[in-house]
């Protein structure tokens, strides 16, 4: 998971460090850690907020993956905003995520964000 | 009023007295929540408010038993998918790393900021939260109850002994035999739960009693994932498994002769069985009935987004024994109104804030080897119920791919879904 994350942090540290890529950038380069806590009107999302919108994905991510669904603890914020937008649009399929990733709108997005955030930094 | 200067060193000497004291203090007058029921619910309930307290909540837990036999899953048991054991989970986590206190008694009634207990000692609290799943409508029937139940035609819709005993008679059953499962009427718990364990039991006998048959007597004319069912049952299982809905039970079964093992239906009917599982219409927990929270009615009413009684204030309701609304009675809905709750009796004891409820459900079903089929929602809570938003199903005609990946989600869901409440 670690491994995963870091090539996901070094690819968005490759996007950001190129701005005339980023201009055509697809989604996926798109969601810095940075950018991801953050709603599309600058407001920072609420980590509080996002603490309590996790406890619906602990009911199938167990913290260390047990059972084999993937961890989510500490995920990087760019990666995790990624996969919600690839999983609502389909790019993704999972019927599950599918409808999780359609309940969550950019206030939601941002405070998840703003929580991964928290847990990503003390983690590394 | 004026202060006389006596008067006022005694205020200042207490207010001193009181800083000195303020740990002791904080301690003796934290709030007080006692939840009666540890299962999936309570359980949740309870580690969520401990935990989110940080010790500023006194939280005790009364349940009777010492470990807790999950019902999901229970089927899979009976088609050799799942140990019997790994069934169980036991509330050490609960007092060791949450702090909070586990009772094992009896409670017997929840009101006036008590819980009695059946010893007739009390719990006094300041919030209450009651989960105690399901009890069975065995009024409704002619020749079935609780002895019955866990003699000879076991209910086996709450794990534990009498799924032991279904599977024993299963096993003892002569090949060629029927078994029959008699569905019960909505509302009910895990409304997959009497298919899965058709398919599951059909699994088995196929294995090593083939000429064998799955009977289900419904009283309804439909079911939960029907036509995903069917299509499973006719490819896995043909011949084997057959459906009698309620156009041809009169939508009821009203009699039950245990030593025959045949169940009657209300057009006078007779269906006979090898082995007779009957699962009986349900109603909430017993306590819910007998301290006033279901009203006139078998579930408790609830405010949607606290899920506070609406006839009794200060004690909230969830998982199996509450009116749900939209969600189906379920272990992930259990758990998923807990939360809900644990913010809401938060809120109430500490103030600390609470966001939007937020509800969700994902009901998995095993229907054969590395066959899974799935249905979910998302909910929110309504005007005067849980209301759903969106949701989805697996669809018919999906590929052993799509099916083994249902089931290996299954299983994971499992694991995770234990540890988030036992761990």
């Amino acid at each position: 998971m670690s491994i995963l994350r870091n090539i996901r942090v070094a690819a968005v540290l490759v996007a950001a460090s190129a701005p005339a890529c980023l201009a055509e950038a697809d989604e996926e380069a798109e969601w810095t850690d940075a950018r991801a806590a953050t709603m599309a009107d600058g407001t920072p999302g609420d980590a509080d907020y996002g603490a309590y919108l996790v406890q619906e994905c602990t009911a199938c991510h167990a913290p260390d993956g047990a059972g084999g669904v993937p961890p989510i603890a500490g995920i990087a914020p760019g990666y995790f905003r990624e996969a919600m937008a690839e999983y609502a649009s389909r790019a993704r399929e999972n019927a599950v995520m599918e409808n999780v990733a359609r309940s969550l709108g950019d206030e939601e997005l941002a405070a998840l964000s703003a929580y991964f955030a928290a847990q990503y930094s003390e983690d590394d | 009023m004026d202060f006389s200067r006596r008067e006022t060193m005694k205020v200042a000497m207490a207010a001193g007295a009181a800083t000195l004291l303020a740990p002791n203090i904080a301690r003796a007058a934290n709030p007080k929540l006692v939840v009666v029921g540890g299962g999936t619910g309570g359980a949740t309930a309870a580690k969520y408010v401990a935990a989110a307290a940080q010790g500023g909540v006194d939280v005790t837990l009364v349940e009777r038993n010492p470990v807790y036999m999950t019902c999901y899953f229970s089927n899979l048991y009976l088609g050799d998918h799942w140990d019997y054991d790994r069934l169980a989970h036991n509330y050490e986590a609960m007092k060791a790393v949450h702090g909070v206190k586990v009772v094992h008694a009896h409670a017997q009634s929840v009101g006036d900021g008590a819980v009695t207990l059946s010893d007739g000692s009390t719990l006094p609290y300041d919030r209450a939260i009651v989960a105690p799943g399901i009890d069975f409508r065995y009024d409704m029937y002619e020749g079935f109850d609780e002895e019955i139940a866990s003699t000879l035609v076991p209910h086996a819709y709450k794990s534990g002994s009498q799924l032991l005993l279904l599977k024993q008679q299963i096993m003892a059953m002569e090949d060629g035999g029927t078994v029959v499962i008699a569905a019960p009427p909505n509302p009910y718990r895990c409304p997959p739960g009497p298919y899965e364990r058709a398919s599951m039991v059909a699994g088995w006998l196929s294995k090593h009693k083939p000429a064998s048959k799955v009977l289900i007597l419904d009283p309804k004319t439909s079911h939960s994932k029907q036509g995903l069912f069917v299509e499973a049952w006719n490819r896995l299982y043909p011949g084997m498994v057959e459906w009698v809905g309620g156009d041809f039970t009169s939508g009821a079964l009203p009699v039950v002769d245990a030593k025959a093992r045949s169940v009657t239906t209300a057009d006078d009917e007779v269906f006979e069985a090898d082995v007779l599982n009957f699962i009986p219409a349900q109603k909430a927990g017993q306590i819910a009935i007998d301290s006033g929270l279901t009203g006139e009615g078998d579930w408790a009413s609830v405010d949607p987004a606290t899920l506070e009684s609406t006839l009794v204030p200060g004690v909230h309701v969830l998982g199996d024994a509450c009116a749900n609304g939209d969600m189906p009675k379920s272990g992930f809905s259990a758990n998923s109104q807990a939360k809900v709750c644990a913010q809401a009796v938060m809120a109430a004891m500490t103030g600390k804030k609470a966001f939007p409820p937020r509800f969700r459900n994902t009901c998995w079903s095993l229907v054969g080897d590395e066959y899974g089929i799935k249905v979910g929602a998302s909910y929110k809570a309504g005007d005067g119920k849980i209301e759903k938003v969106d949701g989805f199903v697996s669809q018919v005609g999906e590929d052993d791919a799509t099916h083994a990946a249902t089931a290996a989600e299954g299983f994971g869901w499992y694991e995770a879904m234990t540890g988030d409440i036992f761990g």
